[in-house]
This record gives structure tokens, sequence and C-alpha cells, in this order.
């Protein structure tokens, strides 16, 4: 396969395997090939065991293929050094986790600073950044707030405020709805949508059909046992 | 800048879990509290002995009967007056008393108008008319003896002798002074009954330090049922006595040590689910393996400088302020140390670096090794392990 210009991501025959030689050896991508465009939203949908959490994962440099290609921004970043892989995943992609994984002890704005702790930017920039996206999600009142104090849907919007704060060109989002209603699953579409708006690309793993379904999609890819069964 | 960020970081994740880390602390600050104890404990003591040597005689001439120490003839004084190289020679005469009334340890020590001991006095003067005494600052306690205040001792004839208290001592090592009852050396020939010609020992001076080994050998030989000690020797055998028995109770410590060392590794390498799980979510975000080893070092280091400095500063407190109750009596023995002194504060930095050294880094050590085996693997596993 090769990218085109507006080509963002890349992969070429990816193969994700989890304990192998072992008895409970698991193939959880098996050769995969696929393109995400500048600005596209990107749905990877499937059962749960298919997948889209382990390819969502190489995509977004959080892991390492056990044989393929992943191309980010024309660099295979299978082979680079831990260092710059860190550096690609902290300029390039926000991710929204499942569980959020924000971390309970920490106030709001401490959890969406926490991607700039390692950064060189002063304290009073890092402050002044997390504050203005914690606005934007409307969360700019409970920024002193512990998270543990927080409603579902905001801890989500917490969790969102952090993947944006690097100014990501990539939004990555593993079953962002899993564990929201429908009117804050429909919140969280709304400011999907709005970071595309911006050019920002979304990939999104889900099961659920409120995203796959929605309007703002691209691309559907539908997953089967590690590999991509059909694409709309 | 980002260092100090993540210095701060490391401060407030160490808040977060405040239990957890306020009870490794005191653990690990009372470990090397009691480490610290022993050693400060056992140089202040062998401080304090060179300090009673500093003015010590260069040889002591004792007489050896059947094995015990005895009193010995001045006539020889003469003779070993001749050795070459050989200053003054001087009969010194004191003795122990034991105090029945108080059930303490007096050292009655005699001296001549030539003051052959240099002591400082706190206030008053020393004995000069038959009938005074200076006493040390215990001995003053114990009998409630000021200046102008008449102190009964016992003498060996069973009489009670008063005399007039004319000076308290004071001194930097209140070792030195502190059971001392002085006298003149009439008085004391007197109570303790000495016959005539006979001393408790003999102090002799040599001119070049280089021979008192020399001097002392010579001094067996004219004489061998005496036994010339010199001041090296005494600084020798206090030193190996302090050692010893400070040796002995760091053996035993050791293995408390071992112990708290076994429990940091068995805490440190068995990362919590919580811990690892916050360290992939920080690599997740977008923090390297060396930013997470980072944040454990200072974290490591947060809590070992912080229990090492507790720890000493409770060993100082222990040793110099309160004086050692834990450890005193192992570290002292019983000797002529008895009634209560106060140790002169002095720290030995080469040890306190040694110490600090063997408790610090193991322990940062072991809370980072652990954690880089977390922070090498892919994020994703982490989070999902």
């Amino acid at each position: 396969m090769t990218a085109t210009a507006s080509t963002l991501i890349a992969t070429e025959g990816v193969t994700k395997v989890y304990n192998s030689r072992r008895p409970d050896e698991t193939v959880a991508v098996a050769g995969v090939s696929m393109e995400v465009g500048q600005g596209e939203v990107v749905v990877l949908k499937g059962p749960s065991g298919s997948g889209k959490t382990s390819l969502l994962s190489l995509v977004g440099c959080m892991a390492r293929p056990t044989s393929g290609r992943i191309v980010v921004d024309g660099r295979d970043v299978a082979k680079l050094a831990e260092s710059v892989l860190t550096e690609v995943r902290r300029q390039t992609f926000g991710f929204i986790f499942q569980q959020f994984n924000l971390i309970p002890g920490l106030s709001v704005i401490e959890n969406v600073s926490l991607p700039l702790v390692p950064v060189t930017i002063g304290l009073a920039d890092m402050r002044h950044r997390a504050e203005g996206v914690l606005r934007r999600l409307e969360l700019g009142a409970k920024a002193r707030r512990k998270v543990r104090q927080l409603s579902g849907g905001e801890q989500q919007r917490v969790a969102i405020a952090r993947a944006l704060i690097n100014e990501p060109e990539v939004v990555v989002a593993d079953e962002p709805t899993a564990h929201l209603d429908r009117a804050l699953s429909e919140e969280l579409l709304v400011i999907l949508a709005e970071l595309n708006r911006e050019g920002r690309t979304v990939i999104v793993a889900t099961h659920d059909p409120l995203v796959y379904e929605h309007p703002f999609v691209t691309r559907v890819l539908a997953m089967r046992d590690g590999r991509i069964e059909t694409a709309s | 800048m980002q260092r100090f960020k993540i210095l701060e970081y490391a401060l407030s994740s160490l808040g977060r879990r405040k239990g957890k880390h306020l009870s490794i602390i005191a653990v690990y600050a009372f470990t090397i509290s009691v480490l610290a104890s022993i050693l400060l404990l056992s140089h202040a003591l062998r401080e304090e002995a060179s300090a009673i040597l500093a003015d010590a005689p260069h040889v002591v001439v004792q007489r050896i009967s059947a094995g015990r120490h005895d009193l010995i003839s001045t006539d020889i004084i003469d003779p070993v007056r001749q050795i070459p190289g050989v200053g003054e020679v001087r009969p010194r005469y004191w003795g122990y008393y034991f105090d029945g009334i108080t059930g303490a340890n007096y050292t009655v020590l005699g001296i001549d108008d030539r003051r052959t001991v240099e002591l400082e006095l706190l206030e008053g003067a020393l004995p000069e008319a038959p009938g005074e005494c200076a006493v040390g600052g215990g001995v003053s306690e114990l009998r409630e003896a000021g200046i102008g205040d008449e102190l009964v001792l016992v003498d060996s004839r069973g009489v009670g002798v008063i005399f007039e208290v004319v000076g308290a001592f004071r001194s930097e090592s209140n070792l030195l002074t502190n059971d001392l009852v002085v006298m003149s050396n009439a008085d004391v020939i007197e109570f303790f009954d000495l016959p005539q010609n006979r001393a408790t020992d003999l102090s002799v001076e040599v001119f070049n330090p280089k021979e008192v080994q020399t001097v002392a050998a010579k001094i067996k030989v004219l004489y061998p049922d005496t036994r010339p000690i010199t001041r090296s020797e005494i600084i020798r055998t206090y030193d190996a006595v302090f050692h010893w028995r400070s040796g002995m109770v760091l053996m035993v410590f050791f293995s408390a040590l071992i112990a708290f060392c076994i429990l940091a590794w068995d805490k440190a390498t068995g990362i919590s689910a919580e811990e690892r799980r916050e360290i992939g979510i920080l690599k997740a975000i977008g923090w390297s393996t060396s930013d997470v080893l980072e944040l454990k070092f200072w974290e490591g280091a947060a809590i070992s400088v912080t229990s090492f400095l507790l720890g000493l500063i409770a060993a100082f407190v222990h040793v110099f302020l309160l004086d050692a109750p834990a450890l005193a009596a192992v570290v002292k023995g019983w000797s002529v140390l008895f009634p209560q002194f106060r140790l002169t504060p002095s720290l030995n930095l080469y040890q306190i670096f040694v110490m600090g050294f063997l408790t610090v880094v193991p322990y940062v050590a072991s809370t980072v090794i652990p954690s880089w085996t977390a922070a090498i693997t892919d994020p994703e596993e982490v989070m999902r392990a």
C-alpha cells in the first residue's frame, strides 16, 4: 500500500501478538493494512475481542507491532527509539480512554496539566493552557475539584481536556461512550465533531451504533478476529 | 523547568498516599535513628575518652601484685627520673569511694601545690588547706553540696570526715569531672589510710613523645612488678572497647536493618496495580521512560532523605539531649562513668555520609528499579495489566 499525500497514518500488514510462544498466545491484530487521512473521522467497530483497541493502541503509538509497518506523518514509528516515539505520541496524539484513566487524587486542573509536566513550558503557561481548555469544555468552575467528586460525564470531559491540552493533530478515543448514558454520549459526539471541524483527525474504537452511525463519521472499518472485515 | 515540575508532581504524588508513605517514613526514620544513635554514641564516647586523656600523663606506672593493681612505692621515683628523656615523676593519690547514702561511686583525687591536675572550675577554688574539697557536678547534685556546704565522707577506718566544699567543677566534658571529689594529697593519704612511701600510682612525663614506649619498656625492665601504661595504650583500649560494644549492638541491629531492606524491596518490587496503572497513564499521555524514572527517583529520594534526616535528628536528641537511655547501658557498660553525665555533642561527617549512602541509595534504587520494568513496557500493556 502506498500512502497518498493527505495520508496521516498508514499501516502495512500490522500484526500484534500477545504472550508470544506461550500457551495463552493471542493474535490481537492479524496483518491489518489501512490508511487514515488528514481530517478524517474513522471508526473501528466490532465486538469485544475483535482487536479494535489493540489496533487503536498501535496507530496511536502506545504499543509496538509484532510485525508490519506503521507510518505516522511519513515516519515508520515501529522502528523509532522509545524517546522519539514518546515525542511523536505527545505531539501528535491525544487519547480518550474507555475508563477515563484520570488520577483520582489529583484535581481537575492537575489531571489536565499532566501531559505538560515533562515539557519545557513554564508553570504559569501550563496553568493558562489548562484553564483555557477547561473553559472550552465548560469545566472552568470545577478546575480545583478532585476528579472523584465529578459525575461520569464531567470526568469524560476532563479526559477530553487532557487529550486536547497538547493541541494534538489526532484524537484517539477508545470506547468513549461505554460508561455514558445517551444524553452524555450525544454531548461527547458533539465535542468530537467540533474537534473534527477544527481540522483534527479523529479515530474511534467502538461498538456503539450511536457513534458509528453519526453523520460526522467519514469511514467505518468493521473488525473481526483481528482483521478488517469491511470498510464503508 | 520540567525537572522542577516533575519534582512538584512527585511531592504531590506522595501526598496522595499519605498513610502509606508516613508509615514507611516512620519505620525508616526509626531504623536510621537506632543505627545513628549507636554510631553517634560510640563516637561521642571515644571523643570523651580522648578529651579526658589529652592531659593525661605520658606514662602511668602502676604496681601489680598477684595480678591486681596495688600501691606503688615512692622510693622508685628518683631511679625512674634518672632514665634518659624522663622529666617529672610524681606520685598520684586517688581511689574510688562508694557512697552508701546515694549508692554512687566517686573518684577521690589528691592534688599537690604544683597542681598536677588542671581542671577548670565553675566557681570557688581548688582545695589548699586540710579539710577542703572541690566536687564535680554529679557529686554536688547527689549530695546537694554547693560551695560553703559540708560534705561528710566515711574514711577507711569507718569514721565520718567533714570536708568543706570550696569549689565546684565545670568542664567541656562532664565525664571528666562529674564524679570527682578533689582534696589535698595529704587528705587523700589520711582518708584512705595509705602507708608511708606508698602512692596509688606514678605519673611520668617524657620530653620526647616518640620515646614514650622506650621509657615505658625501660621502667618495666627496672621494675618487673610494675605495669607502665602509656597514654596511647589507654586511648587504644577505650577505642577498642567502644568499638567492640557498638559493634555488638550493630550486629544485632544489622538483622533488623536487613529485615527493613527486605520489606522495602518487597514493597518496591511488588509495585501496586494502582502505581502500575498510573505509570501507564503517564506514558500514554506523553511521559517518557526517563520522565517516569525521574518521578520515581524524586519520590524515593524525598522519602529516604526525609527519613534519614528525621532519624538523624532523633538520634542526636536521643544521644546528646536525653543521654541515650535506650543504648547507654550496652555501649557505655558499667564502668567509671557512673553517675549520670552528658556527652559533648560531636558528629563524624564521614560516618554520617556512609550511613546516608548505605540507607538512602538502596531505598531509592529499590523504588526506581521496579518502576523501570513498568516504565519500559508499552503503556498499553501496562494499562492492560
